[in-house]
């Protein structure tokens, strides 16, 4: 229920008047154009760990997490390509596995789009929240994964 | 005297109704209250209990004690279960308090992989006033500056950011030495930090859960009850909007019909603004259908 010149394309006027009802007002969150860069919308606020952590029942784990510009570089590990999950999830419709951190706050455990992801950057904690900020500037989709390399411990991340 | 028919019916009839009162009508009623204007504000909930259960865990996030128990849909007619809450002061009450600006960029086109995000009528200069009225009605602690893809501002936040907890001071300053930006969320909470007389308790619940000491800014705490104490404001809980009804040429809203505690009623006023929540207020024009509107109010 857009607000905008054109009541074509809007249903209410720049003062949130209905177009075609004079005594009829919108005011919340439904006038809203597009979704915001910040919290809670989309734009920018995209993360997922494409990292799996099965637990027991009682068991606990630590997850430590390093950002990096680039993929793996550890010798021990094979490299593997710093990829995408959310360009190749919307290309094939895949399901992305997400971390173990949106994991706990949540009961979906699969997004088909980066939309889907907008509150697992909310609730991943202030460390990704704030790493995910830098990237706002550029407008473009800010990109963010880590990945558990086999034959390494160490967790790679891109934004 | 005997009461007439048209007086009784007069009872009925405000200046404006509010339906929803929630960041959006919560927010409108504390700016129109002082007008002396007739307000009546319809709530389809109650107010939040106060208990103990505000502040536990497995009531609040395990149970989901204060959902809504509401199914929807979705277009392919499978179950969704909502996250919202039906309370005086909506949303807010649930709330994380985290109250940021939009960006300056938001208001213009953006492109992204998916397309284009159109852009709005209105710039963040049309609005940046009012974002400074809503910091210092919602208590925001925040640091100017340090975010740096804020926009500019007219002034300092009301009140300084909410200090790290040790851990995430740690992170911070990590962060920072690898030469990113971290910055404090912009948080609306009534915590002074030293003074033992703060509202706020910093306790270890927040985001999702009720305040039980009201020191959560939220549109019920800061906005709806001091919008209550004008003798010009009507509040009535737990009356459910079920539709509006329009004039015969379908240009004006002539009568708002309200089940409330299971009893159909009717109100009218001089200006209705719908203020039910971004999914409630496009279902309530909706089925607002009529033969001038066949579509719903919405067109």
């Amino acid at each position: 229920m857009d607000f905008g010149n054109d009541p074509k394309n809007s249903a209410l006027d720049v003062n949130c008047k209905a177009h075609e009802v004079d005594n009829l007002y919108v005011v919340d969150g439904s006038i809203f154009v597009s979704s915001a860069a910040v919290n809670p919308a989309q734009t920018g606020t995209k993360a997922a760990a494409n990292y799996r952590l099965t637990l027991s029942a009682g068991e606990t784990a630590t997850v430590r997490l390093r950002f990096s510009n680039q993929g793996c570089r550890a010798s021990s590990c094979k490299t593997m390509p710093a990829a995408d999950p959310f360009t190749a999830a919307r290309r094939s419709f895949n399901t992305i596995r997400i971390g173990a951190i949106w994991r706990c706050f949540t009961n979906t455990s699969t997004a088909t789009t980066a939309r889907g992801l907008a509150p697992a950057i909310k609730q991943a904690g202030p460390a990704l929240w704030l790493n995910c900020y830098n990237n706002v500037e550029n407008n473009n989709e800010t990109r963010f994964f880590n990945r558990r390399h086999p034959g390494c411990n160490r967790v790679a991340g891109r934004m | 005297m005997p009461i007439e028919e048209g007086a009784m019916a007069n009872t009925n009839h405000y200046d404006i109704i509010i339906i929803g009162t929630g960041a959006g009508g919560g927010t409108l009623a504390y700016r129109l209250a002082p007008s002396g204007k007739k307000i009546l504000l319809l709530e389809r909930g109650g107010f939040v209990p106060r208990e103990k259960d505000n502040w536990e865990s497995r009531a609040v996030n395990v149970e989901g004690k204060y959902n809504t128990k509401e199914i929807w849909r979705d277009k392919d007619g499978k179950e969704l279960h909502p996250h919202t809450n039906y309370y005086v002061g909506g949303n807010t009450k649930f709330y994380g308090a985290a109250l940021f600006r939009l960006r300056k960029e938001d208001f213009g086109e953006i492109r992204h992989y998916d397309g284009v995000s159109p852009a709005w009528p209105i710039s963040y200069e049309d609005l940046e006033a009012y974002y400074a009225q809503a910091e210092n009605l919602y208590h925001v602690h925040g640091n100017r500056g340090e975010d740096p893809t804020e926009a500019w501002a007219s002034g300092p936040y009301p009140h300084p950011a909410v200090s790290h907890e040790p851990r995430i001071q740690h992170l911070h300053e990590d962060f920072a030495r690898l030469g990113c930006k971290p910055f404090h969320v912009p948080l609306g909470i009534m915590l002074k930090e030293g003074d033992p007389r703060s509202k706020c308790i910093r306790c270890a619940t927040c985001d999702g859960y009720p305040c039980l000491v009201n020191a959560k800014s939220d549109a019920h705490t800061c906005a709806v009850e001091p919008a209550l104490d004008h003798p010009n404001v009507t509040l009535l809980t737990d009356a459910l909007v079920s539709r509006l009804e329009t004039s015969a040429s379908g240009r004006e809203v002539t009568a708002v019909h309200v089940k409330r505690n299971g009893v159909e009623e009717r109100y009218s006023a001089d200006i209705v603004a719908v203020s039910a929540g971004a999914i409630n207020s496009a279902a309530l024009l909706l089925r607002s259908v009529n033969e001038k509107h066949p579509n719903g109010l919405r067109q």
